[in-house]
């Protein structure tokens, strides 16, 4: 892959594209702007390939690190950040069997959604700092907890979903 | 705080989400590097952040494949376009300059002078180019000397700083600079009977008036005060006895120490 062929492309995209898709889609939720993203996302691996620094972490979250800032920056050029953060959470997020948002219902049909075994609580603080790009600091004040209990209880969100995840495969 | 404690903390999902502050991060790297059980947290929690990722997948519309390997491909070829393109705007000037001389050719003599000329032009040229180049080369050979002079001090004190290294259970750790003092080094001696720190920080900036660095140890995630630095210490006298450190580090702190570590004035900072 380090070498940049077509051959390393293939194996690239067979087998992450899926995944990144559902992260970008997540984030900015709309197919049209996922694939746009989705596009700058696979040029910036290809292009920071020999950058990537084993030492600070895994590939696999190297990439999906990646395509989640690009999807929030991309939010954010477009001023949907302000719009969104005003909004209450979307519905897919509480919704476990089928997600629907009001707008957009079609392109999330079908899309069963392990995150809905998760408390209310652990859930806002995973979709707020993972799907939502605000910083923990944000989320201290949104929240209106201490900003070590922040760090904590998302600690606490993800070892649950570890759990929810070994359930779901 | 102990490893469990650290890892509670929560600063693992902090580093992974990407919220770690620079220290923050720089410190976990160190610690990663020699506490397997810190480093075994990480893994786990980037492995659930992933099987999310995959637990959510979407499959993408079938010409996306092709769409994104077009748009790679492209942003190659233009990279590699631009020289070439370069290459062809001289040769174009060439080949006109060429031609104006060609068409003159009607003249003899006239074309005679001009090809006169331009040997002329041309030795000219390569007379200057020639002394430019000896008087390059000169330069060149005082750069070198004044070099070798500064290479033979530093020389002198790689010596010294082996001798002190000469104790069988010396062990250093060399300290590189954080992202805002990436230039700066420094290297701890730790002697592993005795316990004593010894610092060589002489490379450091000189602390102003009324600060002082102060060398910090840093175990299980917890920076332990490792002594006041002066350069009278440097590699010669112990700041203190230190029995267990995952990493050492230095900040600049006002003169007398701090309880706990400035972590916006660290400059140096390296793993043991």
């Amino acid at each position: 892959m380090k070498e940049k062929n077509e051959a390393g492309f293939h194996y690239l995209y067979d087998h992450y594209s899926g995944a990144l898709y559902g992260v970008i889609f997540r984030i900015v939720q709309s197919k049209e702007y996922t694939e746009e993203v989705i596009q700058d996302v696979f040029v910036k691996i290809w292009n920071s390939i020999l950058q990537y620094d084993s030492t600070k972490g895994r590939f696999y979250t190297w990439m999906i690190n990646i395509a989640r800032n690009t999807a929030i920056d991309y939010l954010k050029s477009k001023g949907f950040q302000n719009e969104l953060k005003n909004q209450p959470l979307p519905d897919f997020v509480y919704n476990s069997a089928e997600l629907s948002t009001t707008n957009k219902s079609s392109d999330f049909i079908g899309f069963k959604d392990v995150l809905g075994g998760l408390e209310t609580d652990k859930l806002e603080l995973i979709d707020l700092a993972y799907y939502q790009g605000y910083t923990q600091n944000e989320i201290s004040e949104k929240l209106k907890i201490p900003l070590g209990t922040v760090k904590t209880k998302m600690r606490n969100a993800l070892i649950k979903l570890k759990d929810l995840l070994k359930d779901y495969q | 705080m102990n490893t469990k404690e650290y890892i509670s903390s929560g600063i693992l999902e902090s580093y992974i989400l990407g919220f770690a502050s620079q220290e923050e991060a720089g410190i976990l790297e160190c610690v990663m590097k020699n506490n397997a059980e810190v480093k075994a947290a990480f893994e786990e929690a980037q492995k659930t952040l992933e099987d999310l990722a995959t637990a959510q997948a979407v499959t993408p519309p079938n010409d996306l494949k092709s769409k994104i390997w077009n748009k790679i491909q492209q942003e190659q070829i233009v990279e590699e376009v631009k020289p070439v393109i370069s290459e062809v705007k001289q040769d174009l000037k060439v080949q006109g300059e060429i031609k104006e001389i060609n068409t003159q050719k009607n003249n003899n003599w006239k074309s005679y002078a001009v090809a006169a000329s331009v040997l002329f032009l041309v030795s000219v040229a390569g007379n200057l180019f020639w002394m430019n180049t000896q008087s390059k080369n000169k330069e060149v050979i005082a750069k070198l000397e004044t070099e070798k002079q500064s290479k033979d001090l530093a020389y002198q004190k790689m010596q010294q700083k082996w001798q002190m290294l000469s104790g069988a259970d010396m062990q250093m750790v060399v300290l590189k600079g954080v992202e805002k003092h990436a230039d700066s080094k420094a290297m701890v001696f730790w002697d592993k009977k005795s316990k004593e720190v010894y610092l060589n920080a002489d490379s450091l900036p000189k602390a102003p008036e009324g600060m002082q660095y102060q060398l910090w140890a840093i175990a299980d995630g917890k920076p332990v005060s490792a002594g006041m630095y002066t350069e009278e210490k440097d590699s010669k006298i112990a700041l203190s006895n230190i029995e267990n450190a995952q990493a050492f580090a230095i900040t600049l702190e006002k003169k007398g120490g701090s309880a706990t570590p400035t972590m916006e004035n660290m400059y140096v900072m390296g793993g043991v």
